[in-house]
């Protein structure tokens, strides 16, 4: 058996969660599928007081699984790697983003929600992501039935998600990314063409000096922009409460890969940012394509 | 002990440094040989004018294709020797040490002689770290062209061009290398031609890289670095403060690779 069934479970009370998973949950155990849980800690508990006694589910309770998309990627297929060694028939995921993901980040999640349902295929899967509606944002859910085929709803419905759109499609459509409020500030950088050395030095020059990852992020988003984009380079760089923002700008149309930073491809240095950076944006505008990069600055 | 590339289009500047150089060795007892090309010569007057100062047999001036004829096979083994028993030389007559400027800019005017020079340069920097021997090598940058004299710049403990990306110098064994400064996407190609060229050899299956002054590093270095050591069945061992190469490393299975974060 292979490929990958993608369910997205939009409840609006704990029964009705309760309703869904726990049958899927215990049908995974029944059938002797490797049965894996990564859960906010409250629906963990919620979950795990409704099953019985004796286990066989897998709570993957470490929270760093959903840091970030391109390490949950990475994390999940190793993890479907040494299960299908395994001898494992399917492998039954029940997973949850952590709530601050379904705000200022929800860009790359939803990325990460279309691209999947493509990068999983190799292996025999079927996840159900839950969504709470109750504090999802319209604008994410609209993106939770484009990005998964199916949807279990409120009233026992399991509905076919009319809007489902192919990842191919879904990840190089222009999708406006939200500006961070930073960016409504005058930029405290600004360089056209910049070198690397040049890109760098300028944003060393950020006081509190921003950590290595995002250095790296920049000079690989810069050296892309160069060697793949079209027209002039543009970085932007804005500080602020304990963080730092960096756009790169060029006026082609974006990497062709559709999969650009989520997977390993290519000459993976975006791929890389994605895995190294609090977050990482990608906006194929009709201007030309911008990446921005979201750092941490160090505590003083 | 300083091993420098100077590289210059600004005589005022070189002639400022190499008297400040020399006139260092001559104060602290070395021996000080002058090795000037065409263009460097703005020292010769000067260091004449000093020597009846000094014991005879402090002060030379060689002819630089007496040094390092060009006209023949550059052998960077011989090379190194010369200056190895010149140094033993000028300790045994009773100096603290030898101290050279030297022009080696007609050493360098093929690729293949560049290559060999790089090698030699990179090896008598070896020797240097603990024999009495001090040099700034000096190259013609107008001459050279900016590409090679950075190459060569590359492989020194430091150097006056502040264009230079990194160095990429010898460590106290053969086992060791020291890297400093940034390999970003433009000196990904120069560094990785100077790793092979350095000829380092294993410790008990490992070389070490001391890189605290790195500061930054791309994954395409790490992956050459990677194929490196395995083509050559060893570990990399990179001593670093840099936060990136570990977690690289890690997600590009560079396995090859051991990552040491120092303070």
């Amino acid at each position: 058996m292979k490929g990958h069934r993608h369910d997205a479970v939009c409840y609006d009370s704990a029964e009705q969660l309760l309703s869904v998973v726990v049958p899927f949950l215990l049908g995974g155990i029944a059938s002797g599928e490797p049965t894996l849980v990564t859960l906010s800690r409250c629906t963990a508990d919620l979950i795990r007081a409704a099953l019985p006694p004796g286990g066989g589910v897998t709570f993957l309770a470490d929270g760093s699984v959903y840091a970030r998309p391109a390490a949950a990627i990475l994390r999940y297929r190793e993890l479907f790697a040494g299960h299908v060694a395994g001898g494992a028939p399917r492998i039954r995921i029940l997973g949850e983003l952590p709530r601050e993901a379904l705000g200022s980040t929800w860009d790359w999640w939803a990325r990460y929600e279309a691209a999947v349902n493509d990068v999983y295929d190799e292996f025999p899967i079927w996840s159900m992501c839950v969504y709470d509606m109750r504090v999802t944002p319209a604008g994410v859910l609209s993106d939770v039935r484009r990005t998964h085929p199916h949807s279990f709803l409120p009233g026992g419905r399991y509905a076919t998600n009319t809007g489902y759109t192919d990842p191919g499609v879904f990840l190089t459509e222009h999708r406006p990314v939200p500006a961070d409020p930073l960016q409504y500030a005058a930029p405290l950088i600004e360089l056209t063409d910049p070198s690397l050395g040049e890109a760098r030095s300028a944003v060393r020059g950020i006081r509190p000096e921003p950590l290595d990852e995002l250095l790296l992020a920049v000079s690989e988003a810069v050296t892309n922009a160069r060697q793949h984009g079209q027209g002039r380079v543009r970085l932007r760089a804005w500080q602020g409460s304990g963080r730092v923002v960096v756009s790169v700008t060029d006026e082609g149309p974006g990497p062709v890969d559709p999969y650009a930073g989520l997977l390993p491809t290519a000459g993976h240095g975006l791929w890389l940012s994605h895995l190294l950076c609090d977050h990482v944006a990608l906006d194929r505008g009709a201007g030309g394509f911008t990446i921005r990069l979201t750092g941490r600055l160090p505590a003083l | 002990m300083t091993h420098t590339c100077w590289s210059y289009d600004d005589h005022q500047a070189f002639v400022a440094h190499a008297r400040s150089f020399l006139h260092a060795g001559l104060e602290a007892g070395e021996r000080v040989w002058y090795v000037p090309g065409p263009r460097s010569n703005g020292v010769v007057g000067w260091l004449l004018d000093e020597a009846p100062a000094w014991p005879e047999g402090t002060v030379r001036v060689l002819d630089p294709l007496e040094v390092y004829r060009p006209d023949q096979p550059f052998d960077p083994a011989a090379q190194m020797a010369a200056y190895v028993s010149a140094t033993e030389d000028a300790v045994a007559a009773g100096f603290t040490g030898l101290r050279v400027v030297g022009d080696g800019t007609a050493m360098v005017r093929t690729r293949q002689r560049l290559d060999a020079f790089v090698r030699y340069e990179y090896a008598i920097g070896r020797y240097m770290r603990t024999a009495p021997l001090q040099a700034v090598c000096v190259y013609d940058r107008a001459e050279l062209g900016e590409r090679a004299v950075t190459e060569l710049a590359c492989v020194h403990a430091s150097s006056n061009a502040a264009q230079v990306p990194f160095q990429l110098h010898a460590g106290r064994t053969s086992a060791e290398t020291v890297l400093a400064g940034e390999v970003d996407a433009a000196a990904e190609d120069l560094f990785l031609s100077l790793f092979e060229r350095a000829d380092l050899r294993p410790a008990d299956g490992e070389i070490v890289i001391h890189a605290t002054g790195l500061a930054f590093i791309t994954h395409r270095c790490l992956i050459g670095l990677q194929r490196h050591a395995e083509r050559r069945c060893l570990t990399l061992v990179i001593r670093t403060r840099l936060r990136t190469v570990a977690p690289m490393a890690e997600a590009l299975a560079l396995t090859s690779l051991r990552v040491e974060a120092v303070a």
